[in-house]
This record gives C-alpha cells, sequence and structure tokens, in this order.
C-alpha cells in the first residue's frame, strides 16, 4: 500500500500526545501491511505476527478500530498474492464491521478466495454481511455456491429461503443438497413444505439430507412449542417402511415430543423382533420422566426374552426409581444367570432395606459372578433404612450372610456400627470374628484405635493375630499423625503377652518414630526368641535408614544365620536412600558371603551413578556366578554416568556387550551405546544470555520483542559459557535460568566449515524458537510444545570458514529447553565440522 | 447450570450414587442379544487413529471392516493392521471418508482424524445411523460440539469421545477430592500446553500419495507441509487448538471430572495479566478456580478448604485414595471397552458427547481469551459469550466450500 493513502487517516489522529501514540501504532500496522502484501508461504511471516497482533488490540479501541479497518481494506485492495488476501481476509474476521463488507463481497466469487470471504463474512454482525451473501448466492455455482449456501445457514437467513428452495432441485447434487442442508438450520413452516416436496423421488444422499433437515425442523418447532408440527414429522419417520435409524429418530422425538404418552410406543418396540429397533427403544426408557413410566416398563419384563430383559433391568437401574424394586427383585430369582446379573445389578439403584437382605445372602450363597455383583449393589444401595437393617443383622441369622454384611458394613462406611462389631470380633465362627476384625479396621478413627489394639491383646485364637495387625496397619494408614499411632501401641507393649508382642512390634516399624526405634532396639534384647526375631526383621524393613549402622553390627556379629542375612539385605536397602550409597555398599559386599547377597549388593549398586560404583560391579563381570548380576548393574550406572563421562561410560557399556553372555543384558548395553551414537553431533558448547522477559507480557510478546541480544549495536549483553543443564543432546534452560515462564535465552556458538555447503539445521524446543545464521533470520516458529530432537529442520548454506549461530528460545510455561545439530540436507553425518562457544 | 455438589466420603458411603450413574458392568456382552459382532471403521489412521485401531482389535464383540486415510501409506499400514489380526484380506481400504460411511453395514467408526475433521465425519455418520468413537480433542470450535451432541441425540447414537486419560489416569484424583480428602475443593491447576497459533510453514511439493485438498478439507487452504501429516499440526490454529485442547482435554477433562463440573462450564475466563492473573484462569459460578499451568504436582493440583494434593510430603504421595465408589466406564478394557458395550446396550458412555464437548469447550474459551488477550464472560447454559461480539466470532469459523456441519 502507498503511504499517502494512510496518511490523510493517520493525520487526523495525531492531536494530542494520546492521539500521537495512537498514530504511532497506526502507522506501525501501515508498515507491517506493507510488507504483508507481497506475502506468500515460505517467505518472513514476522510482519503478519505483527500485524494480527496490532489488529488484535486496535479491534478493541472504539477510536482506532474503523481507521485500521481502513488500512486493511486498502492492503487487501493492494495485496498482489493469493496469500496475503488470505490474510488479510482472517484480520477482517477479527476488525471487520460494514465497512469491509463490499470489499469482501467481490471475492466471493473469486475460486481462491470465496473461502476466505466468507470467512470473515460469515462472522461479521452486521446484516450487511448476510445481504452480501446472499447476493452472492445466484452470482456463483458449484462448490462456491454450495460455501454461500453453508454460510447463509449458518446465518439462518430466513430471506434467501425461496431462492435456497428453489436450488433443492438443482442439477448439481451437491448444491441441492446443501439447499436441503440450509433449509433444516433455517427451519420453520415454509422450510418443511418445500423439503417435503423434493423428498418424493430425491436421490439416496439427497433424501438423507432431506431427512435430517426436516428432523433439524422438528427440533426446532419443538423449542418453540409447536408440538404438534413437531409429532407429525416424527410419526412420519416412525414408521416400518422407514430405515431403522430414521425409525429410531422418529421414535426418540415421540418420546421428547409427547413425553408419557410415547410410553405405548416405546412398549411396543422393545417387543419388536428386531433387535436393532429393541435395543434403541430401550435406549430411549430413561427420557420420560414420569412415575407410571417405571411401573409401565417393569411390568413388561416377564414377558420379554431374556436378553431384551437384561437391557430393561439396566435401564430400570438407570432410572433409580424404587417404583421397579419388586420387578426386578423377581427378576433377581430368574432362571436366566445374565438376568439374574442384570437384576442384582439394578437392585443396587432401585432396591430397598429387604433387597438389602437379599443381596447379601445372594453374595454368601450364589456363584462368584453372582457373588461379585451382589456385594458391589449392595454396597452401592442408597435407600435410608439400608444401614439400620445391615447393623440389627449383624450378629444374627446365618454365619455366611452375616460375614456378607460385616463386609458391606465397612464398605459403607456405618461408623455407628462399632459395638455390634466389636462383639462379632469375638464370635465362634472364625469367619465371622475375622470379617469383623478387617470392618473394625476399615471403620475406627485414631481415638478408637487403643480399643482395637486392646481388644487385639486378648484374642479369641491366636490366629487372629494376623488380622488384628492389618486391622491396625489400616487404621494407621487414616492417621497422619506418626506418634498418635505409636502411642497405643507402645503402651501395649509394656504387659502384653509374650505371645501378641512380635506382632507389637512389627507394628512399631510402621510409625517408626524415636521412640518406637528404641522399644525395637530394646526387643532385640528380649528373652523370647520369636520378639527378637520380630525386632530383627522390624528394624531390617525400617522406612528409613537410622539403624543402618545397628543393622550393620548385626550382620557382623550375630551368630544366627537368618538374622545375619535379614541385617545385610536391610542395609543394602539403607544404602540405596543414603547421599553416599557406594561406600556402604562397598561395605556390604565385604560382609556378603552367599552368591544371594552379592547379588543383591550388586542390584543396589545399579543405582548408583558413580565412578567407584562401576569399578566395583564391573570386578564381577568374570564371575560365572554373578556376572549377569554386575552386567545388568553396570550397564544401569554407565546409562546414568555418561552424562558426565561418556567416555567412562562407553568403555564398560562395550566391556559389557564383549563380555556377558545374557542376550538381554548385551542388548541393553547396545541399546544405550545405540542412543549415545544417535544423539552424536548435539551441539553442547553454547554461550548464553538470559533471561529476558517483560512485566505483563506473555510468551508471544517475548518472542516477537527484540531483545538487546537481538540488535546490532547493543551494549553491555552479557554473554556466559552454559554449564548448566547440559545434556547428552539436549539443553534444559531451567536449569541454567531457573523454572521462569513467559521469557527468552539467547544462545550463541559458531561452526567451522571446510567450504561453503548446504547443510540441514536441527532444531527442537520448549517452546518457542527462533535462528539467526551469520546475522540473517533463518527460522522462526512461535509453538508451544514438550523438546523432542528434529522438530524443525531447516536448509540453510553454511559459509567456508567460522559461521555464527545464534537462537532465541522461549518459555511459555512449563519446560524450557532446546537441542540443535547440523545434518547434510539429506540428514547424514557432515565430517569435518567443527563448534565452538566463541 | 448444573450445580456442584460436594460430594464427601461419608455422602459417598451412605447415599451411594447418583441413580442415573450406573454401576460396573461385569455381565458378559453375550447377554445382550447378540453374536452380531460390532462392524467397525476407522477414519483417520496415522499415529493416533493406528493406536486407537490397536485396541479395537483386542475386542472380540468388534470386526474392523474398514480403514480410510487420505495419505495412502497410512491406510495401507492400517489394512495390514487388520488383516495380520484377522489372518485374511476382508479389511477394505479408503481414500475418502463419505465412502466409508456410506456403507450400510458399517455399525460404527472410529475417527483418529486431525481434529479440524473430527465433527464433520462425526455428524456424517451419526446422520448415517452410526455410532461414533472420535478421538480427543473431539471439536475444533464451541459450535461444532453443540452441533455434535444434537446430532448424536437426534439418531439416539453412542457417541463416545476419546480422552482415556480423565478416569484412566487421573482417578486416584477423582477418589481422594469427591473423597474428601482436601474438604471442600477451592482451587485446580492443570498443566498442558498453551494455545495454538497461525501456520507459516514453507511450503513443500505434495506427495503423490498425499490427497492435500482432502486433508486440508473445511480448513482455510494452504500449500502442503509434511510436518502437518506427521502429527505435526497440532500448533496451528486452522486444525487444532494447541496443548490447550491437546493434553488439555485429558488435564481439564480430569480436573472438571474431579471438581464435578464436567457438565458445565466457567461462567469467567481471565487471560494472564501479570498482575492479579498470573496464569489463565476460569472461575465457575460456585467460586471455584481452576488455572492453566502452575500447581505443584504433575499434570493436576487441587486445593481445597481442608489440604491439597498431591500432599507436598514424599510419603503421602502414595497415599491410598478413599475405597469409594466413582461410576466410571462400563465394560470390559478401558475406555474403547466402554464405547464397546454402550454400543451394545444403547447406554451413553463415560465421555459421552456431551461432556467431551464440554471439556472441549473449556479449552477453547482459554485460546480465546489467549489469542484476544481479555478476559470472557460464559454462559455456560446458553454457551453464549456475555457482551463480546468480536470474541463471540471465534466459537465458529465458516469452512471451506463444500464442508459444513449437518
Amino acid at each position: 500500500m502507498k503511504l499517502w493513502i494512510a496518511m490523510p487517516l493517520i493525520a487526523m489522529l495525531t492531536v494530542t500526545s494520546a492521539a500521537a501514540a495512537e498514530s504511532e501504532m497506526l502507522e506501525q500496522l501501515d508498515q507491517a501491511l506493507k510488507e504483508v502484501v507481497t506475502f506468500e508461504y515460505g517467505k518472513d511471516s514476522g510482519p503478519l505476527v505483527r500485524v494480527e497482533q496490532m489488529v488484535v488490540e486496535l479491534a478493541t479501541d472504539a477510536s482506532l478500530r474503523e481507521a485500521a479497518e481502513q488500512l486493511i481494506i486498502q492492503a487487501l485492495g493492494s495485496a498482489s498474492t493469493r496469500d496475503a488476501k488470505s490474510f488479510l481476509c482472517r484480520q477482517l474476521r477479527t476488525i471487520g464491521t460494514a465497512l469491509c463488507v463490499p470489499h469482501l463481497e467481490k471475492l466471493l466469487t473469486d475460486p481462491q478466495l470465496s473461502h476466505m470471504a466468507r470467512y470473515a463474512l460469515g462472522r461479521i454482525e452486521d446484516p450487511a454481511a448476510v445481504a452480501a451473501l446472499h447476493r452472492a448466492l445466484n452470482k456463483t455455482s458449484g462448490k462456491l455456491q454450495v460455501g454461500i449456501i453453508n454460510s447463509l445457514a449458518n446465518r439462518r437467513c430466513r430471506k434467501a429461503m425461496p431462492d435456497i428452495a428453489n436450488l433443492l432441485r438443482s442439477s448439481d447434487s451437491s448444491v441441492a443438497e446443501a439447499s436441503a442442508r440450509a433449509l433444516g438450520r433455517i427451519g420453520g413452516t415454509e422450510a418443511v413444505k418445500a423439503l417435503q416436496a423434493a423428498r418424493h423421488g430425491a436421490s439416496k444422499s439427497l433424501g438423507l439430507r432431506i431427512d435430517n433437515a426436516l428432523l433439524i425442523c422438528a427440533e426446532q418447532f419443538l423449542a418453540d412449542r409447536r408440538t404438534n408440527e413437531a409429532t407429525r414429522i416424527y410419526a412420519k419417520f416412525y414408521s416400518p417402511e422407514q430405515p431403522m435409524h430414521l425409525r429410531l429418530a422418529g421414535l426418540r422425538g415421540l418420546v421428547v415430543a409427547q413425553g408419557p404418552e410415547a410410553i405405548p410406543a416405546i412398549i411396543q418396540a422393545i417387543k419388536d423382533p428386531d433387535l436393532k429397533l429393541r435395543k434403541g427403544a430401550i435406549g430411549f426408557m430413561t427420557m420420560v420422566e414420569a412415575k407410571d413410566a417405571t411401573k409401565a416398563f417393569a411390568t413388561i419384563l416377564p414377558s420379554l426374552p431374556p436378553d431384551a430383559q437384561v437391557l430393561v433391568l439396566r435401564a430400570l437401574g438407570s432410572r433409580g426409581d424404587t417404583a421397579a424394586a419388586r420387578a426386578v427383585t423377581a427378576a433377581a430369582r430368574s432362571e436366566h444367570e445374565s438376568v439374574r446379573l442384570a437384576a442384582l445389578e439394578a437392585l443396587g439403584s432401585v432396591g430397598n432395606a429387604t433387597a438389602a437382605l437379599l443381596l447379601a445372602q445372594t453374595a454368601a450363597t450364589a456363584s462368584d459372578s453372582e457373588k461379585k455383583v451382589a456385594r458391589a449393589s449392595l454396597e452401592r444401595l442408597s435407600n435410608e433404612d439400608v444401614n439400620a437393617i445391615l447393623i440389627l443383622s449383624i450378629n444374627s441369622g446365618d454365619d455366611r450372610t452375616r460375614v456378607e454384611i460385616i463386609r458391606a458394613v465397612a464398605a459403607r462406611g456405618v461408623t455407628q456400627t462399632a459395638g455390634e462389631l466389636l462383639k462379632a470380633a469375638g464370635d465362634d465362627n472364625e469367619s465371622v470374628r475375622r470379617e469383623a476384625i478387617r470392618a473394625l479396621g476399615v471403620l475406627v478413627d485414631v481415638s478408637e484405635l487403643d480399643t482395637l489394639v486392646e481388644l487385639a491383646m486378648k484374642p479369641k485364637d491366636l490366629k487372629d493375630l494376623a488380622a488384628f495387625e492389618q486391622a491396625t496397619e489400616a487404621v494407621f494408614r487414616r492417621v497422619r499423625s506418626k506418634s498418635l499411632q505409636a502411642a497405643p501401641v507402645l503402651a501395649a507393649l509394656a504387659t502384653a503377652p509374650t505371645d501378641v508382642k512380635p506382632m507389637l512390634v512389627r507394628l512399631l516399624g510402621r510409625p517408626a518414630t524415636p521412640e518406637a526405634l528404641e522399644a525395637v532396639r530394646a526387643a532385640l534384647k528380649d528373652p523370647n526368641a520369636e520378639v527378637r526375631d520380630a525386632a530383627v526383621r522390624t528394624l531390617s524393613d525400617w522406612p528409613d535408614a537410622t539403624p543402618a549402622e545397628e543393622l550393620l553390627a548385626l550382620a557382623r556379629t550375630s551368630t544366627n544365620r537368618t538374622h545375619k542375612v535379614l541385617a545385610l539385605r536391610g542395609y543394602v536397602r539403607m544404602a540405596g536412600m543414603s547421599k553416599d550409597p557406594t561406600a556402604m555398599y562397598v561395605r556390604a559386599m565385604e560382609l556378603a558371603e552367599r552368591p544371594d547377597d552379592k547379588k543383591l549388593v550388586l542390584g543396589g549398586l545399579g543405582s548408583a551413578d558413580s565412578a567407584q560404583a562401576l569399578e566395583l560391579v564391573e570386578r564381577y563381570l568374570k564371575d560365572n556366578q554373578l556376572q549377569a548380576e554386575a552386567a545388568l548393574a553396570t550397564v544401569q550406572i554407565a546409562n546414568r554416568l555418561r552424562q558426565n563421562d561418556a567416555t567412562r561410560a562407553k568403555t564398560a557399556l562395550k566391556n559389557v556387550v564383549a563380555t556377558t553372555k545374557d542376550a538381554g543384558i548385551r542388548q541393553q548395553a547396545q541399546d544405550v551405546i545405540n542412543e549415545m551414537e544417535q544423539y552424536e553431533g548435539y551441539i553442547l558448547v553454547w554461550l548464553a544470555t538470559g533471561p529476558y522477559a517483560e512485566k505483563g507480557k506473555e510468551s508471544r510478546a517475548i518472542f516477537n520483542t527484540k531483545f538487546p541480544p537481538e540488535k546490532p549495536d547493543a551494549e553491555g549483553v552479557k554473554w556466559e559459557r552454559l554449564t548448566r543443564g547440559v545434556g547428552s543432546w539436549d539443553i534444559n534452560l531451567e536449569a541454567a535460568f531457573g523454572g521462569k515462564d513467559h521469557c527468552a535465552a539467547y544462545l550463541r556458538t559458531r561452526i567451522w566449515s571446510p567450504a561453503q555447503q548446504d547443510v540441514r539445521l536441527e532444531l527442537g524446543s520448549d517452546d518457542a524458537v527462533k535462528a539467526w545464521l551469520n546475522g540473517k533470520l533463518v527460522h522462526t516458529n512461535y509453538t508451544n510444545r514438550s523438546l523432542g530432537p528434529r522438530q524443525d529442520l531447516m536448509n540453510v548454506k553454511l559459509q567456508k570458514g567460522w559461521n555464527g549461530l545464534c537462537l532465541k528460545v522461549v518459555d511459555h510455561e512449563g519446560g524450557w529447553a532446546f537441542c540443535c545439530r547440523v545434518r547434510r540436507p539429506d540428514g547424514g553425518v557432515l565430517e569435518a565440522l567443527k563448534v565452538e562457544a566463541k | 447450570m448444573t450445580k456442584r455438589r460436594y460430594i464427601t466420603r461419608r455422602d459417598f458411603l451412605w447415599k451411594g450414587v447418583s441413580a442415573t450413574l450406573a454401576a460396573p458392568l461385569v455381565i458378559n456382552s453375550r447377554a445382550f442379544g447378540a453374536n452380531h459382532r460390532i462392524t467397525l471403521a476407522g477414519i483417520g489412521m496415522g499415529g493416533q487413529g493406528r493406536g486407537d485401531l490397536g485396541a479395537c482389535l483386542g475386542f472380540s464383540e468388534v470386526q474392523v471392516v474398514a480403514v480410510c486415510d487420505v495419505v495412502s501409506s497410512h491406510c495401507n499400514t492400517a489394512k495390514a493392521m487388520v488383516d495380520r489380526r484377522y489372518g485374511n484380506g476382508d479389511c477394505k481400504a479408503y481414500n475418502d471418508f463419505r465412502d466409508v460411511i456410506a456403507r450400510d453395514d458399517i455399525d460404527a467408526v472410529l475417527i483418529g482424524t486431525p481434529d479440524h475433521w473430527h465433527a464433520i465425519i462425526a455428524i456424517e455418520a451419526l446422520t448415517h445411523g452410526k455410532d461414533v468413537y472420535c478421538e480427543k480433542p473431539e471439536t475444533l470450535t464451541v459450535r461444532e460440539g453443540r452441533a455434535m451432541v444434537e446430532t448424536a441425540r437426534r439418531y439416539g447414537r453412542v457417541f463416545s469421545g476419546g480422552s482415556q486419560r480423565v478416569w484412566g489416569d487421573y482417578n486416584w484424583f477423582h477418589r481422594m477430592v469427591r473423597g474428601g480428602a482436601i474438604g471442600e475443593a477451592r482451587q485446580a491447576w492443570v498443566n498442558v500446553g498453551g494455545p495454538s497459533g497461525p501456520c507459516y510453514l514453507p511450503p513443500v511439493p505434495t506427495p503423490a500419495e498425499v490427497d492435500w485438498d482432502l486433508w486440508l478439507g473445511p480448513a482455510p487452504w494452504r500449500p502442503f507441509h509434511p510436518t502437518l501429516i506427521r502429527g505435526g499440526f497440532r500448533p496451528y490454529r486452522d486444525y487444532s487448538g494447541g496443548g490447550m485442547t491437546d493434553w488439555g482435554c485429558h488435564g481439564f477433562g480430569g480436573a472438571l471430572f474431579t471438581l464435578g463440573l464436567h457438565e458445565t462450564g466457567p461462567v469467567e475466563i481471565i487471560p494472564p495479566d501479570g498482575n492479579d492473573h498470573p496464569r489463565l484462569t476460569y472461575v465457575f459460578a460456585n467460586g471455584v478456580r481452576v488455572y492453566h499451568g502452575g500447581g505443584w504436582g504433575g499434570i493436576l493440583s487441587f486445593r481445597g478448604t481442608e489440604g491439597e494434593i498431591p500432599r507436598r510430603d514424599k510419603e503421602s504421595k502414595r497415599e491410598t485414595p478413599p475405597d469409594i465408589y466413582i461410576p466410571n466406564y462400563r465394560g470390559r478394557g478401558g475406555i474403547f471397552g466402554d464405547f464397546v458395550h454402550c454400543v451394545q446396550t444403547r447406554e451413553r458412555p463415560f465421555r459421552d458427547i456431551e461432556i467431551a464437548h464440554r471439556t472441549a469447550t473449556h479449552c477453547h474459551l482459554g485460546n480465546i481469551a489467549y489469542w484476544l488477550k481479555r478476559p470472557l464472560r460464559w454462559d455456560p447454559v446458553k454457551e453464549e459469550i456475555i457482551g463480546d461480539t468480536e470474541a463471540s466470532r471465534w466459537l465458529d469459523r465458516p469452512k471451506r466450500e463444500p464442508w459444513c456441519l449437518s
């Protein structure tokens, strides 16, 4: 665009200082638009990005919007490429008003731009936009006319209806079908008449569009409370000569339109021999809300074949109406298992207190599949009387049913049942007793923990102790305070019978408080062997590394072989928690006598990452008994070590490939080598500066802001060699600059090429990235993504000698990283390149 | 709009679940009447589509009879997968989805195309009486979602969205929050990628194997670029809502389900302003706030009146959630098993299109606020932006001829 065209517009706005700022913005827009008018894909998109941002801002500024729209209109008139015009139409979609309509209207008949003209016109609210679309209707044909019809339909242009109705008979089937769709969208009696008139003799595909349009018209009638007109349409579709999907659409429409009056039609369809109609109708059962509907549907259950009964029962369950309880209960006694299962499942939603006992009995006596469903339903039953009847039944009746009832009260969280459960926990029947103890573990809270522990001190049978231990642990899981967990157990330990003490000692390992540790240490000296054994096991399982040295001493000095092994295992486990695990593993290896113990230590060493650990495990690569474990540990350590010492890691891995007999481990080692080699060539030496951010600006604005490193004459930019966040192929900028969002970093390096040559620059970034080669912008991609190798590929030319490469990597939110390498244009390795960070 | 009902653990245990929510299915599918297998066609057989296809092939109730893609190599690979699974060569390969949908012998379609195609293909399939499983993000615009819901309901079809993570990955959060672990949930943080933007990739000659015009379909014309057909279309607005809708449908879907807000929408969407709202903020009618980004967990973090999850201490991160029943998938085999079950029983799937559309709309609204850099007010009942006609323009986009919805 010529600047003089815009000048009068701009001149009007240069009165005050505010106006000066406004004028500046319009001038910037004008400048950017000048660059846009020749845009083609592949050229610099920077001006487009700037225009888009300015348009968004200007669209909300009442004083500037019109002037900005004029500038875009003028640019549209002078644009010389399809890509530029398309872009400008997009901007008019954002900012356009009636002003731009005539200019867009001209494009409606242009095969290359008609869509983009509609893209804007279709969403401009002013009636002039719809009128322009209407005028274009009969100036177009084929696809373009279809597009115009579609846009008029979306705008529900009633004025265009007669013209569109005429096009229903177009010889171009796509135009006729689009017209049918449009009439459905516009709706109303006239549209229905036109559609119905065209339906007879219509082709299959046009008929399908007309049917759909009529159904949409019916929906509009319903929304307008014109139920009779809707019903007439639906009734026509719900006739046997229609295809099944239309019959179902018709039946569904009748259900929506008529409500309870449609119940007989649903029932008739449910009884129909056609499976699809039957299933569809059952699917509509939940749409009728009337109470009577539940009874009507429930009544037909016995008359249906089993497969239909199953679906009807599920639908009754979904209705959740207790009016179906009796029929569903009866179905739970069906001779067909599938019907019984569906009924038991539905009872969970529609059942009452009576159903609760039936479900408990079924859970106690029926097959595994029925038991599972009955239990689930018993848990879900929502009737208010259910909990009361379950509590009453805990200590009476058949033992197997009692077990199920106790299970149910636990699952339902019936806390006020503690008294009944405590009684049941001392019952003569073992199953009842165990289930009651388990339920107590689920239901008691911290204030009742001492009651549970006291109960455990006097078990009806010593075999119940395991159940008490599990129940107590279950309560522990709900009590966050470790000291509250430990207190009742410590108190009980002082007076507990010897038989119960091992359980209490084991329990102390859960809260693992200092007091608990002292008590366990004391138990190591208990005269009773079982108590001592429990203490050793508890110490070796201790959740932190506090007793590590005691375990090491036990492993050295204990005369009990089992205790030596347990202690060593505990010590090795604790080494894994240590900040310096290698030293502990070395000590453990000195004590390990049996091959199994050495394997354990080697397994632990695999989680270390020091050269010392690598050296230790490599010693066992030639030991036939330990080679597999040593090789695996070597691969694991080398895989971590490669970040810091790739050469050492690769040597170790190659040693594994050469020596190990285990094909799987050999392959793992080779995989790591391959991965290391795959990422060879990534540039890891960079000078960096950053982070750059501006308050209130998000990533897109940061991406477009020229910070000092982008300015050739900028002073005071501090470039530093990047040392943190350098991975094996990627650079983690969060590690280098901290976890900031909406900010940029600049990275600089230089590449020496032996000759001028075409190369491929392979970039990956999290998130947006720009690249300059020898000072020229070669790539820009505003994006928000996670880092991956080779996300952006671009062909560039390297000059002979040194080439300066600079990247700008912008973080949106979350991760912030990049990777970069240079390859041959075909992706192959480039020889003789040198890289240095200068 | 749907009111948030805070369900305490005790509520859940004592009152049971809402009657409209069905229990887990344990009934063998043969009980639903039929030896008839569901005949299914896969449309959009790129990486994600073929992944879904692999899941379909694991179901004995399903017979895959056709595959379709505008990239012939994708199509051929998918056909080979199917033929290998069934030990025959019966699966038909198509270039144009309309030819697949026109087949009367197909019961259901699996849609794995890029997002800009989802609505058109889904609506075409529904109109032909087929059930639909559609990958997420199910929609590109808000209006597409409503049209998909209306069409599914019109024909009484089963339509499942495809976000398997909402339940599969995040059920720990659902159990914890709905079980009362943090009291009344008030805030959620969802860590997913950002919005999409314009696409200015350079032109590249179109390979013979690609039907580029059909790949673009309803999207504005632009020249071919290989990134777009290799799953790299997500950063670009013409084809996708970016990370906001990609992982957003998982993350926001999970957060909204956890908060019981999955059938409604926010009333205000505020983009980051560098001051009071450092992050995109969604405000709901009940005062709950959902943020894009931030938090302290992975993808999801929640704060309530009595605490937050994930817990900050290591041990509690492994906390066992309350043993409560939350309605989720029916059938066997995850989200696709749920779809298969519902096709057989005509029940609503876990990710019914209404819920999927609500989640996608949440994501789209965030995108619009990002793009326009201004707060939006939203009426979740009428599904309208209040008092901002220009912003409302983004609720729909005219499609390239001859494509349209319905």
